[in-house]
């Protein structure tokens, strides 16, 4: 996965975004045990284009060029499928802004806070999403306040009590 | 009944605490030990159930 990080700080340097960090499974994985996963999901804040248009085809022209293969959406870099995802909400926009410098190996990396991960979580909201923020809730070291505010901002504390309280019985 | 069998609370409480504790024990290995961890989880994962799905390519990732 070093080497993987490496292309896509290389990305980051040559402008095809202006930030990245590492969110989904793999952002997870910083926090929790691991569990099976397939995709290293990037969220990026994009370059616009003067119209104000978002488009990843330089990102795609970039990895072709340098020989790596595309499938379906994800770009196969150094042996490992990256989804680059465009921060889509404000939420996500912040997760990526606020995210962490955190090391793999000797690779310097951004990874999404878990608190963002957390919230990120409910609001997608998909079956795997709330499997995973059970796990999140038991293991990753959480800042409540982070946390609450977060929810607040965002108008997710009622799905996060609602949650909690059917795992726990509160 | 007969086929009851009567635990004490303590040794489940103990039980469970000791999953617990083996969980958060697996959420703070090193992230590169995770990886490694993750990657025999792929192949497992594709050994059940296949390469791909409707939504998914399932690449096992090449570490070197």
């Amino acid at each position: 996965m070093d080497k993987t990080l490496n292309v896509i700080n290389d990305m980051l340097q040559e402008g095809l975004f202006r930030k990245y960090a590492i969110g989904g499974g793999i952002g997870a994985l910083f926090y929790i045990e691991p569990m099976a996963t397939f995709d290293l999901d990037i969220f990026i804040l994009p370059v616009e284009a003067p119209a104000g248009l978002i488009s990843l085809s330089s990102l795609y022209d970039w990895t072709a060029k340098r020989g790596y293969a595309h499938a379906q959406e994800q770009i196969i870099i150094e042996g490992i499928p990256v989804q680059f995802i465009p921060a889509y909400n404000d939420l996500v926009t912040e997760a990526v802004i606020q995210s962490m410098e955190k090391k793999y190996k000797e690779v310097m990396t951004y990874v999404v806070r878990p608190e963002y991960l957390v919230a990120i979580m409910l609001q997608t909201s998909r079956p795997k999403d709330l499997n995973r923020l059970g796990v999140f809730l038991e293991e990753a070291e959480l800042s409540m306040d982070l946390l609450n505010s977060i929810l607040d901002k965002y108008g997710l504390k009622n799905s996060f009590d609602r949650i909690r309280k059917g795992r726990h019985g509160e | 009944m007969a086929n009851d069998i009567k635990y004490h609370n303590d040794f489940v409480d103990r039980v469970f605490e000791g999953k617990k504790e083996y969980h958060r024990k697996a959420a703070k290995l090193p992230i590169e030990e995770k990886v490694r961890i993750l990657v025999e989880l792929q192949k497992i994962a594709v050994a059940i159930k296949g390469k791909d799905t409707a939504n998914e390519k399932r690449i096992i990732w090449q570490l070197d």
